[in-house]
C-alpha cells in the first residue's frame, strides 16, 4: 500500500481564551491518500472544520504530529505553510469566495497571482480557460460572479482549486449553499477529481453527500467515531 | 532578486485589479494625494523659475554675485592712463557715465532728440552683467575703434528711439562734434532708464575731455579678494581722500534670500496639504483592507505569504501615488508654463525658465513616499488577516 499523502496522529486543538477556551479536537488520528475521496462527517461544532483548517496548514495543532508527503509539518513557519498550500492543496469553500470584481476566468487565475511564480497574463488566461472547460464552464469565462448561478459559482471555485494541479482538494461544506440537484452535480464533479489522481477531503454535515465519497470519517466532540467506506462505517 | 521581482509583478497585477474594481475609491485616493503633490510641485517649480528670473534680472542690473564697485567723482580719474593703472592685471571694467543725447539738441521741439546716459566702457561689462541681446549684436572690444561710434541701446532707449524720428547725431555733453553713431543692437540690461553703451576709446575720440567731467565706476566680479585688494591699494595711492572704496552689491543675494523665504513658507503650506493627503490614503487604505478582508484571506489560503498581501496594498498605494504624481506634474507643468509666459514674457530660453527637473523628481518622490507612508498601516493590517476567515467556523 502506498504511503498516505497526509498523516495526522494524536492531534489536539483548543480554541478560545480563558474561561471560553474549549477543546475542539482531542487526539485525532487521520490518514489521507492521493486519489481517494473522503468525507469528514459531523454535526455542527464537532470539530470537522477545525480539522480541515489544520490539514490546510491554516493553523497548527496544540499537540500531536502532522506529516505531509513524508515531511513533518506539525509546526512550520508561515512562509513554508503558504508554499506548501500553494504546491499541494486546492480549496473549495462553502461561500465560494469568488471575487466579485473579477470575471470567472480571472477568479480561476487567482492562485497564479500568489507571488510565488510569474505567469504572463496570456498564459494565465489560457490555463484558467482550460480548467473552466474541465468543469464545463468555458462559455462563461468572461462573466462576473453576480452573473452566475450558485452551482456555476461553485464550479468556478472548483476550477480555481484545480488550477495549480493540486494533489489534494480540501472542500469545506462545498454544497452547503446549493440546492440538492446542484449539490449533487458538485459532488460528482469532486468525485471525478479522484480519477485524475487528485485526492478530495470534503467536510459536510449531510450524510447523503458524505456517503457518495470513497471513505467517510465520522467525528463527534473532536474525536473520530468511525472511519469506513461510503455508506459502510466501522466503529472505533 | 528573481523571487522579489515575481512578487512585485504579481502584486502589481493584483493591485491594478483592485484599483479597477473600485474606481470611485481609487479616484478619491488619487485626488487625496494630487492636491498636496500639486502644491509641492507648483511651489518648487514656480519658485525655482521665479528665482532664476529674478536673479537673472538682478544680475543684469547689478552683476554676478559677488560684484564690487568703486565709484569715482568727476575729475578723480582724469586720463585713460590713470584708469589703466588702476585696473591693470585685473578683470575689472571701468565705465565712464556721461549724459548724452541722440538727435539735434539744438532743436527745442518735442521729440527732436532724446536724452540718455552714455556708458563708455574700457572692457566688456557683459562678463559681469550678463545683458541679454534682444536684437543685433553686442559691442566687440578686440578690434580697432571706429570713427563712427558704435552704440548698443538698452530696451528703454530703443523704445524711445522707435517712437521718435531724430537726427542721426550723438552728442556727449553740451558741446563738441556730433558724430553719426552706428547702432549695433539692443540689449536688456535690467535698467529702466534709457542708456547707450559704447566703447570708451570710441567715445574719447569725440569727447577727449570726457573723463574730466564724467563719473567713473570700476566694477569687478571678485569671488576672492585679491583683485579688489590690489585695486584698493592703487586707489589709496591716488590720494583721493579716502572717499572711494569698493562696495559689494548684494542685490542678487538679497533677492534670492527673499525668494527662499517665500519658498519655505509655501513649501510648509504645501507640506500640510501632503500630510492631509497621506492621512486620506491611510483612511481609504484602512477602509479598503476592511472591505477586502475575505479576498486577502482567500489569497493567503491559495498560497500568498503575509508579505505578499502587504505588498499588494503597498503596490496599490504606489500606483495611486504614481497617477497622482503624473497628474500633479502635468497640471503643474501647464500652470507654471502659463505663469512664466505671462510674467516673464520675452525671457530667453537660456534663462533657465524651463520647468525644473527637480520639481518632477520632488513631486514624484513626495507622492510615492506619501502613498507608501499612508499605506503602511493598512499593509500591516492586511498581513495580519487571519487566514481561517475563509472557513465557515
Amino acid at each position: 500500500m502506498t504511503a498516505p499523502l497526509m498523516a495526522m496522529s494524536g492531534i489536539g486543538k483548543s480554541l478560545g481564551q480563558g474561561a471560553t477556551r474549549q477543546r475542539v479536537l482531542d487526539g485525532m488520528t487521520v490518514d489521507v491518500y492521493e486519489g481517494q475521496s473522503m468525507a469528514i462527517l459531523g454535526r455542527s461544532g464537532s470539530g470537522k472544520s477545525t480539522l480541515l483548517s489544520l490539514m490546510a496548514l491554516f493553523d497548527s495543532p496544540d499537540e500531536g504530529y502532522y506529516e505531509l508527503d513524508g515531511r513533518d509539518v506539525t509546526r512550520v513557519p508561515d512562509a513554508v505553510a503558504a508554499r506548501l498550500r500553494s504546491d499541494t492543496f486546492g480549496f473549495v469553500f462553502q461561500r465560494f469566495y469568488l471575487l466579485h470584481h473579477l470575471t470567472a476566468e480571472e477568479n480561476v487565475a487567482v492562485p497564479l497571482l500568489n507571488g510565488r511564480d510569474w505567469t504572463p497574463g496570456r498564459r494565465r488566461r489560457e490555463r484558467a480557460r482550460a480548467v473552466l472547460a474541465e468543469v464545463g464552464l468555458s462559455e462563461l469565462a468572461s462573466r462576473y460572479p453576480a452573473q452566475l448561478s450558485g452551482g456555476e459559482q461553485q464550479r468556478v471555485a472548483i476550477a480555481r482549486a484545480l488550477l495549480r494541479q493540486p494533489r489534494l482538494v480540501l472542500a469545506d461544506e462545498p454544497v452547503g449553499s446549493l440546492d440538492s440537484v446542484t449539490g449533487s452535480e458538485v459532488i460528482e464533479l469532486l468525485r471525478g477529481l479522484t480519477r485524475r489522481g487528485c485526492g478530495v477531503v470534503m467536510v459536510t454535515h449531510d450524510e447523503s453527500y458524505a456517503n457518495r465519497m470513497d471513505r467517510v470519517l465520522r467525528i463527534a466532540d473532536g474525536r473520530v467515531v468511525s472511519d469506513g467506506t461510503g455508506g459502510k462505517r466501522c466503529g472505533r | 532578486m528573481r523571487p522579489m521581482m515575481t512578487g512585485v509583478r504579481t502584486a502589481a497585477v493584483v493591485a491594478t485589479q483592485g484599483l479597477r474594481a473600485r474606481p470611485l475609491r481609487s479616484a478619491l485616493a488619487v485626488l487625496s494625494l494630487f492636491v498636496g503633490v500639486l502644491a509641492i510641485t507648483v511651489v518648487q517649480a514656480s519658485s525655482t523659475v521665479a528665482e532664476r528670473a529674478v536673479v537673472s534680472q538682478a544680475e543684469r542690473s547689478s552683476g554676478h554675485a559677488p560684484t564690487y564697485t568703486a565709484s569715482f567723482s568727476p575729475g578723480d580719474v582724469r586720463t585713460v592712463a590713470e584708469l589703466e593703472t588702476l585696473t591693470r592685471g585685473t578683470d575689472a571694467v571701468a565705465v565712464v557715465t556721461a549724459q548724452g543725447a541722440l538727435g539735434d539738441t539744438r532743436d527745442v521741439h518735442d521729440g527732436a532728440h532724446l536724452g540718455l546716459e552714455l556708458m563708455a566702457m574700457d572692457g566688456d561689462i557683459r562678463t559681469i552683467r550678463p545683458f541679454r541681446v534682444l536684437a543685433g549684436e553686442w559691442l566687440t572690444f578686440a578690434d580697432q575703434p571706429t570713427l563712427a561710434p558704435r552704440l548698443v541701446l538698452n530696451e528703454s532707449a530703443a523704445e524711445l528711439l522707435t517712437d521718435r524720428e531724430v537726427h542721426a547725431e550723438l552728442r556727449i555733453g553740451e558741446d563738441g562734434p556730433a558724430p553719426t553713431p552706428r547702432v549695433l543692437g539692443v540689449v536688456d540690461d535690467g535698467d529702466g532708464q534709457p542708456i547707450a553703451y559704447t566703447r570708451l576709446d570710441e567715445a574719447l575720440r569725440w569727447s577727449p575731455a570726457l573723463l574730466e567731467r564724467a563719473g567713473v565706476t570700476v566694477t569687478v566680479h571678485d569671488p576672492g579678494s585679491r583683485q579688489r585688494t590690489t585695486m584698493a591699494a592703487r586707489i589709496g595711492a591716488m590720494e583721493l581722500g579716502g572717499d572711494v572704496t569698493f562696495a559689494r552689491t548684494d542685490t542678487v543675494e538679497q533677492q534670492a534670500d527673499s525668494l527662499a523665504l517665500v519658498r519655505t513658507l509655501f513649501t510648509v503650506l504645501a507640506g500640510v496639504a501632503v500630510v492631509v493627503g497621506t492621512l486620506g490614503i491611510l483612511n481609504i487604505g484602512l477602509a479598503t483592507v476592511r472591505e477586502r478582508v475575505d479576498e486577502l484571506a482567500l489569497r493567503r489560503a491559495v498560497g500568498a505569504g503575509r508579505g505578499h498581501l502587504a505588498g499588494i496594498v503597498l503596490a496599490e498605494a504606489l500606483l495611486v501615488g504614481a497617477v497622482a504624481a503624473a497628474a500633479a506634474i502635468l497640471v503643474s507643468l501647464l500652470a507654471t508654463g502659463l505663469a512664466t509666459d505671462l510674467l516673464y514674457r520675452g525671457m530667453p530660453d537660456g534663462a533657465g525658465l524651463a520647468f525644473p527637473g527637480a520639481a518632477v523628481l520632488l513631486g514624484t518622490g513626495v507622492s510615492l513616499g506619501a502613498a507608501l507612508l499612508g499605506a503602511a498601516v493598512p499593509a500591516w493590517q492586511a498581513a495580519r488577516i487571519p487566514i481561517a476567515r475563509v472557513m465557515r467556523a
